[in-house]
């Protein structure tokens, strides 16, 4: 019974104090903590709001800005609402996936999804010089030669978006490392989505 | 179902507190983030080295011109001699990189000669500049420094251009990407330089000296500069570049376009007075203060 009323008053919550413009018809927002403060992800209120100039364009050279395919492999692509269900579950327990801005750093400190990390794509090219090191720190291990990506955690990696080789590139070259396929996770939309939508950004 | 799931797992999980975070992965990233910093800071020492000192030369010519008119002399004597000891400073400084700059003479052999000419240009000017000082009026000494700033600035272009190509990124994705702004960071001091360029020849003019060869640089160097300015903001493919979209360079262009402006207004009028003359030179100054704040954001920039 308690149950059933603590449910009913989430519910009546979310519907009271839910803006015009909600992530879906019964979510407004969910709220995160990273490096101790609460952080709220939500889409911009205003109606009105246009989009960051920086994801403003359509028509970015190709090369090097170049479509991304729907899917790398076997790895799964997600949306919005699967990105979000994972941020909460880290929220959890953050040993067993980790959200990864794979831009360079210049993009990353324009802004980025919140509790994401930055690791540059530059850096999971094996020719970078730390290249062991960061797989290492993810809980890689050398064996034999080989790396066994058993310990790492699942990373769901994004980068600017459709039109961005970043992601595909770290994914590719973590694939090619060894990493197994149900290791990763493509938030293939990136920051083009996250800005179209008004998503709080840190 | 599935949207009811999500929604649900949603009401649900919102209310759990916040994980023990990953610290050895985090301290290990933060590790890595302050080594690739130093690195950069170290890197950007030899190019801290080749900033300005193209502007530099042109102060250095303008200046000059100046002691010859007798123009508040005493001020221009104390600018002209820290401009010079600035770029003498610099120039030693960037010398002293020499496996940074050997890496870069393998690239592009050319460099030898230049930095040698550089050299040798400058040490020469140095000795007229201290002597103008010196003596106010002589015509030989502005001779020298007329004659060879051109000669400076396009060595020390050139070292510019060098020291910036060495800069791109091992990795091919990132070197594709930044190709645009490379292009950018090349060409987006020049305005400083086209500036004061054209109000030291201006002066010239003014003062009946050299005037055939002044008039046809002036003339050059206004459309050039005007074809530069719009070029920065809406793209030039004969000087291949995008423009940009970013809206904080394109309010910092106006700024420096609208500055420019009434600097191109003056130094078109057939005579100048004392006063506009005063003007011009604390507009160049104005100039040169507002187009830095370009400058910065989009060496800052990630997106042009």
């Amino acid at each position: 019974m308690k149950n059933k009323i603590t449910f009913s008053l989430i519910l009546t919550s979310v519907y009271l104090f839910s803006g015009d413009v909600n992530i879906t018809k019964e979510l407004a927002s969910i709220t995160v903590k990273e490096d101790g403060k609460k952080i709220k992800i939500e889409r911009n209120q205003n109606q009105k709001h246009i989009i960051h100039s920086n994801f403003a364009k359509t028509s970015r050279a190709c090369p090097p800005f170049c479509i991304q395919p729907m899917h790398i492999g076997n790895v799964e692509t997600i949306g919005e609402l699967e990105l979000l269900k994972n941020i909460l579950q880290m929220q959890k327990d953050d040993n067993k996936m980790l959200l990864i801005d794979v831009r360079t750093r210049d993009w990353f400190n324009e802004g980025t999804i919140p509790t994401s990390i930055n690791l540059p794509f530059t850096m999971l090219d094996k020719d970078s010089q730390y290249f062991s090191k960061i797989l290492t720190l993810l809980g890689a291990v050398k064996e034999k030669g080989n790396w066994n990506f058993r310990a790492v955690p699942t990373m769901i990696i994004f980068s600017n978006g459709i039109w961005d080789a970043q992601a595909s590139s770290a994914i590719k070259n973590l694939i090619s490392s060894g990493c197994s396929e149900d290791k990763i996770l493509f938030y293939r939309g990136g920051m083009q989505n996250w800005h179209l939508l008004g998503f709080t950004v840190k | 179902m599935l949207t009811n799931k999500i929604i649900f797992f949603f009401l649900v999980s919102s209310f759990f507190g916040d994980a023990k975070p990953n610290e050895k992965l985090f301290q290990g990233l933060l590790d890595i983030e302050k080594e690739v910093k130093e690195k950069k800071q170290h890197d950007n020492q030899i190019f801290n080295q080749v900033f300005n000192q193209r502007t530099r030369t042109q102060l250095i010519a303008r200046d000059a011109v100046l002691i010859s008119m007798e123009l508040n002399s005493s001020f221009y004597k104390k600018e002209i001699l820290q401009n010079a000891q600035d770029f003498d400073g610099n120039l030693s400084k960037m010398l002293e990189f020499k496996k940074e700059l050997d890496k870069i003479k393998k690239l592009y052999p050319q460099l030898i000669k230049e930095i040698d000419d550089l050299n040798h240009t400058w040490a020469e000017t140095y000795k007229h500049i201290k002597d103008i000082v010196k003596h106010n009026h002589n015509q030989k000494d502005l001779d020298f420094i007329e004659k060879n700033n051109d000669t400076l600035l396009i060595d020390y272009s050139d070292v510019f251009k060098f020291i910036t190509k060495t800069h791109v990124s091992h990795n091919k994705l990132e070197a594709l990407m930044l190709h645009n702004k490379e292009l950018l960071n090349l060409n987006i001091g020049l305005p400083k330089v086209l500036v004061t360029k054209i109000i030291k020849d201006r002066l010239l003019i003014h003062i009946n000296l050299y005037k055939k060869e002044s008039m046809n640089n002036f003339k050059n160097d206004v459309a050039q500069m005007n074809k530069l300015m719009k070029a920065l903001k809406d793209g030039d493919e004969s000087l291949d570049l995008v423009g940009t979209e970013n809206e904080i360079i394109l309010k910092e262009l106006a700024i420096s376009q609208k500055v420019w402006l009434e600097i191109e207004t003056l130094v078109k009028k057939e005579k100048l007075t004392k006063d506009e003359i005063l003007l011009l030179i604390d507009k160049n100054s104005k100039f040169i203060k507002v187009h830095t704040d370009v400058v910065k954001t989009v060496y800052e920039s990630v997106d042009n």
